[in-house]
């Protein structure tokens, strides 16, 4: 994609390729790469130690970089030292780190600083810049301590002082490490607001590091997952924050449902693995699951996080559900590769069944071979269904339930029948729904 | 200056009686080995009395003592009510047995201060300084010195190696009077244990002696005498005459005095002059320090017929000035008593200075170095620094004059 | 319609901007040096008359001609005024490398000899004496203590740089270390020596003073102090960006290293260059940043420059009083900065708690 005069040609105004950094030398940023548009608003999320503020600084120009390049705006700043000018690079990122160090400035003074990059070695703020400088303290709402000494003030208030400074460097390029870390409820959002409308008005870009996933999902366009170093995803929030993400990046079990206001995903954290497992709501009480190919994976740990005993019905050897419930130490009906169910292993299916406090049949793909297993769940008194995340359009089947169907309507009938007489719930719902049905009984 | 005065009546009651109780077991060490045990073990009332009773027996073939004379300890013994005077008087039936080696003249021991008995000519003897009462019991072969005046004064008095050692800084030629008489000598450093380990007789302290020093000294037994230096010749003799008589030397300090006030009187029969010039002596150690009131340097301008400069201007001691206070205090001669090296540099800066060119002494030519030796250091030796400024004050008054070499103290 | 995090405030006052602090101090502080100068120049052990001092300077200045005799006026040009330019750019050296020590160590207890500057200096000057070497030539003395200065400030570096990696807090290690080793070398020069001379005049080297000031001194003094001041102020926005973090530093643009080393080796090198023509003067670069930082703020633009007047100022103050008090015999210096400073300080840090904490 090289232009004809050699500058990078590229929509992106950041980015990040391959980019490698070791401190003391351990890797702890491993050939990441990602882009950010102008106007957009990336966010990087991931465990302590997963190497985002590494990363961050790296970007920013604070930590040499190993290998990899970083290319802001059409200039590269390759690993090695050279390229463009410090100030050069300041007028185009800010950066504004995690912890604002306390210092003797006044809070206008030190909002006043990021002007810095803006004026010549012996140049004088003019009356422009504390313009600019007042601006941004009204928009922190840091006007009525401008003019304490910053280490008078609460973290918080530091924080947002370090914010207006920030916005008074006037970057292409923001990077914030965990902005909203001092904050509290409000200012976080507020914050976040701020950080939208900057984005939006000046047509800059942000790159995040955010704590709070819902707060991440709410606000930023797309994330960047880290783990170890290594990105694990990156994508939109819907793509992104998965349960199984949850899992991998930061060992905790989550759900992600719609934020009720802003549609957005919002995280609903379980717990981790290691959670107490007392006064849980699903201590003595007993899930069965039925599923295959994956459905019920995400539900086993969930359901397991939150305290239910679990049972699954009858799994074919190779299926990643087998897999997952093997893992998890699940009771479990087993069958051999490909092979229908047989009578023995159908009368073991419905004792779980009837054991159960709730049978769960997930929306899979069902075929000749595990056709019994929705039979199965019909013996079910008190059965919850969940619906597809997508139903399937019109394909050679008959797909009225929208459930892949490979048995000429056998299962899709059978499903029907239960649909009407249980109705359906989304997956990510059903922990709400088994709680709700708990309060009842209680 | 009696320090003991200082730290009042029941504190120098104690010291008197310590000393007296020091002197005691030095007396009886001298005597007899195994009374010296008992001493040790039993030191009541009664077994001190005969210890002294019979160590004095012991003493009497080298004194020249007087039966009948009381020691002047009677009166702090006697309030302790150890009835020593008593017991002592008893055996001292003996007659003269050795006189001095020379005779000399007795009367002019009267009247110094220190001397607690100035008919007793005999051992043991007593001096009392400002470290209270000491009793020697025979001529101190061993005699240690802490201060380099003294021990100029003592190798003027008695034999060099009666001296226990030397410190480094004795043997400096520009800077002490006694360096080639050093040169050869034992040289210790400034530990207190350097001393002790030589076992002087006594030693010989300084007002410059730091107190500590002398009070471990004292506390390893060997008595210490701390006399004064003054910074005028004559006012001197005192000193060397109290030091004469504490080592057994009273013929050469009298000769020594002799020559010191006999020296001092031709001066002053010299300069019958009412001109007095206005003496600055100034030496510069990275700063310049004027000698004011009361510095040995002062001493010896006002001995030679001059007026201290900078004591004229207010100067007590020695003080740091700078050109400027040079040109303000004004005087007609200047000295510069330090070493030749620093001492030529200095009056390069002086002479070619132009803030000090309408002072007289640069204007005309007054600006000298003088050998630091005699300035500095506080002895009989003065009277040389007294005689060559005086020269060189007043040449007219002088021309003519040789001064004699000191008669046998290696000049 | 841009977001607002609350209520809207009305705009305080900020107290006036960089350039108006800045040229409100020097003038303040520079008429006050004036006049102080007159006042150092008129008086003395030497008594002139003030009309001949005023006629002097005067004519120094290409107004009018002298009336004084050839002595005052000498009295004034080559003794008080080599003094008062001296001890006015040691105070300013002191003030403005104080004020460069306690925002590079962020430490308000930092002062110029931080990094061992002062003591190298010491233990050159001690060398100096002791060897005879001061008694050679004028210039031996101040050249030793300079090379000790520089000696120490390299050692310091160098164990501060260990390893590849620049620490602030083994420099300050690294210096008390240094600092502590030298002083014994100093001490142990001055127990061992057997003259009582040396050890006098290492004792009152070691308290400071002006009292040998030529032109001479002026002359090469100046030129370093003048030279390490400037480039100090030309930095002295990189050190207000320092000081607020040394990630925000780099991320407005500041070259951290360049900028830290600059200071650090200009700083030390103007305090090794005063120290080596005055002695070591106490107190100056530790209390005149901080009363200059109380009155106008850390802006290190406005408090470098009022530290360098500020410092000079009062130098110049506590000489003409060290000259004074005594005469025709003088104090040391060194001691009069504390005799005078010490109080007042505690007076500002008494009324000021407030503002200091």
């Amino acid at each position: 994609m090289l232009a004809a005069n050699g500058m990078l040609e590229d929509s992106a105004v950041l980015r990040v390729e391959g980019l490698s950094t070791k401190l003391d030398g351990k890797s702890i940023v491993d050939s990441v790469s990602f882009s950010v548009n102008r106007g957009e608003v990336v966010g990087v999320v991931g465990a302590n130690g997963s190497g985002k503020t590494t990363l961050m600084r790296t970007v920013a120009g604070l930590l040499t970089a190993n290998s990899g390049e970083i290319v802001i705006d059409g200039t590269s700043f390759g690993h090695a030292s050279g390229g463009a000018s410090r100030q050069e690079r300041s007028r185009k990122v800010a950066y504004m780190p995690q912890l604002a160090v306390s210092h003797p400035f006044t809070a206008f003074e030190s909002v006043l600083m990021g002007r810095y990059p803006h004026l010549g070695r012996f140049e004088l703020e003019g009356s422009g810049d504390r313009d600019l400088a007042w601006q941004a303290m009204e928009r922190t709402s840091t006007v009525e301590f401008a003019n304490r000494k910053l280490d008078t003030l609460s973290g918080g208030e530091r924080q947002r002082v370090v914010l207006a400074r920030v916005l008074v460097q006037q970057a292409d390029v923001l990077l914030m490490d965990e902005p909203t870390a001092s904050l509290d409820l409000r200012h976080q959002i507020l914050t976040m607001d701020l950080v939208r409308e900057e984005v939006r008005d000046r047509n800059a870009a942000v790159v995040v590091i955010l704590h709070d996933l819902s707060l991440a999902a709410r606000f930023c366009d797309r994330l960047v997952v880290l783990d170890g170093g290594k990105k694990l995803a990156e994508g939109t929030p819907w793509e992104v924050l998965t349960p199984s993400n949850l899992r991998a990046a930061f060992g905790v079990e989550g759900l992600v449902e719609p934020d009720p206001v802003t549609g957005k995903p919002h995280v609903l954290l379980l717990g981790s693995d290691n959670s107490s497992k007392e006064d849980l709501v699903g201590t003595g009480r007993t899930v069965h699951l039925i599923c295959g190919a994956g459905s019920g994976r995400e539900l086993m740990h969930q359901l397991r996080v939150a305290g239910y005993d679990v049972t699954v019905g009858v799994l074919g050897i190779g299926d990643s559900d087998r897999e997952a419930a093997e893992r998890l130490g699940l009771n479990y009906v087993a069958a051999p590769p490909f092979a229908s169910i047989t009578d023995e292993q159908h009368e073991a299916h419905l004792e779980l069944v009837k054991a159960a406090d709730h049978v769960v049949l997930c929306a899979m793909a069902v075929g000749l071979n595990n056709v019994r297993n929705v039979v199965a769940a019909t013996a079910a008194s008190n059965l919850i269904m969940i619906e597809p995340l997508e139903r399937v359009g019109d394909l050679e089947l008959d797909v009225a339930t929208g459930v892949p169907d490979f048995t000429d309507g056998i299962a899709d009938e059978l499903r029907r029948g239960m649909i009407e007489k249980f109705g359906e719930i989304p997956e990510s719902t059903l922990l709400f729904e088994l709680a709700r049905s708990r309060g009842e009984d209680l | 200056m009696n320090r003991i005065v200082n730290v009042g009546l029941g504190a120098r009651f104690v010291v008197v009686v310590m000393v007296t109780l020091t002197a005691a077991f030095v007396v009886a060490c001298g005597g007899s080995e195994s009374e010296a045990t008992s001493v040790a073990v039993q030191p009541t009332a009664t077994v001190q009395a005969e210890v002294q009773a019979e160590s004095a027996v012991t003493e009497v073939s080298v004194s020249s003592v007087p039966v009948d004379v009381t020691p002047t300890t009677t009166a702090s013994v006697s309030a302790t009510q150890m009835p020593v005077a008593t017991v002592r008087v008893t055996p001292f039936a003996v007659p003269e047995v050795v006189e001095v080696a020379h005779a000399f003249d007795k009367s002019r021991f009267a009247d110094i201060p220190g001397i607690i008995d100035a008919s007793n000519f005999g051992w043991p003897r007593s001096v009392e300084t400002s470290e209270g009462v000491i009793t020697l019991d025979a001529p101190p072969m061993k005699i240690h010195s802490l201060s380099l005046g003294h021990s100029e004064i003592l190798a003027a008095m008695v034999d060099f190696d009666r001296l226990t050692a030397v410190y480094s800084f004795f043997v400096d030629e520009e800077q002490s009077n006694i360096a080639e008489l050093s040169v050869d000598h034992k040289m210790i450093g400034f530990d207190p244990e350097e001393v002790v380990v030589l076992e002087p007789d006594v030693i010989i302290a300084s007002r410059f002696t730091n107190a500590d020093t002398v009070a471990l000294m004292k506390s390893a037994g060997i008595p210490v005498a701390r006399t004064n230096l003054e910074n005028s010749a004559l006012g001197n003799v005192p000193n060397i005459l109290l030091m004469g008589y504490l080592i057994g030397a009273e013929a050469e300090a009298i000769k020594l005095a002799d020559e010191i006030q006999a020296r001092m009187q031709f001066i002053t029969d010299v300069l019958a002059s009412d001109v007095h010039p206005r003496v600055l002596s100034v030496s510069k150690w990275t700063s310049a320090f004027a000698a004011g009131s009361g510095t040995t340097e002062g001493g010896i301008i006002e001995q030679a017929g001059g007026i201290n400069a900078a004591a004229d201007s207010g100067i007590e001691g020695h003080q740091q000035v700078s050109i400027e206070s040079i040109a303000a205090i004004n005087p007609d001669v200047i000295i510069v008593p330090q070493p030749l090296d620093g001492a030529n540099t200095f009056i390069e800066e002086l002479t070619s200075n132009p803030a000090l060119a309408e002072v007289p002494a640069v204007k005309n030519g007054e600006v000298y170095y003088v050998v630091p030796k005699y300035h500095t250091t506080l002895s009989h030796w003065n009277v040389r620094g007294i005689e060559r400024l005086a020269t060189l004050l007043f040449p007219s008054a002088f021309s003519g004059v040789t001064f004699e070499g000191f008669l046998n103290w290696g000049e | 319609m841009a977001t607002d995090f609350g209520s809207s405030v009305q705009r305080v006052s900020t107290g006036s901007t960089v350039l108006r602090r800045l040229l409100i101090g020097t003038l303040l502080l520079g008429a006050l040096t004036v006049l102080v100068t007159i006042v150092a120049a008129s008086v003395g052990p030497f008594s002139v008359p003030f009309t001949h001092t005023a006629t002097t300077l005067l004519d120094l200045i290409g107004i009018g001609e002298s009336t004084a005799k050839p002595t005052e006026q000498a009295i004034i040009q080559s003794i008080r005024l080599p003094r008062i330019f001296l001890a006015f750019i040691v105070g300013a050296a002191l003030g403005i490398s104080g004020g460069i020590m306690q925002g590079l160590f962020r430490n308000s207890m930092a002062d110029p000899g931080i990094i061992g500057v002062s003591s190298g200096g010491a233990t050159g000057a001690v060398i100096a004496i002791a060897t005879g070497a001061s008694t050679v030539s004028t210039f031996f003395l101040p050249l030793f203590a300079f090379i000790g200065s520089a000696v120490s400030m390299a050692v310091v570096f160098l164990i501060a740089s260990v390893g590849g990696r620049f620490s602030m807090t083994t420099l300050l290690l690294g210096g008390i270390a240094v600092s502590s080793f030298l002083g014994a070398i100093t001490t142990a020069t001055i127990i061992l020596t057997d003259d009582l001379n040396v050890q006098r005049q290492i004792i009152f080297w070691i308290a400071g003073g002006f009292d040998t000031a030529r032109w001479e001194s002026v002359q090469i003094v100046a030129p370093i102090i003048v030279v390490g001041a400037l480039i100090t102020i030309f930095a002295a926005r990189d050190l207000n960006l320092l000081l607020i973090g040394e990630d925000e530093a780099r991320a407005l643009g500041v070259r951290v290293t360049l900028v830290r080393n600059t200071l650090l080796i200009s700083a030390s090198l103007i305090t090794g260059a005063a120290v080596a023509y005055s002695g070591i003067i106490a107190f100056v670069g530790l209390v005149v940043p901080h009363v200059v930082r109380l009155i106008v703020g850390a802006d290190h633009r406005v408090l470098l420059p009022l530290s360098a007047l500020g410092g000079g100022l009062f130098l110049l103050v506590a000489d003409t009083a060290a000259r004074i008090v005594l005469s025709p015999a003088e104090l040391r210096v060194g001691v009069l900065t504390a005799l005078i400073g010490a109080p007042f300080f505690i007076y500002l840090l008494v009324h000021s708690r407030a503002r200091l904490i």
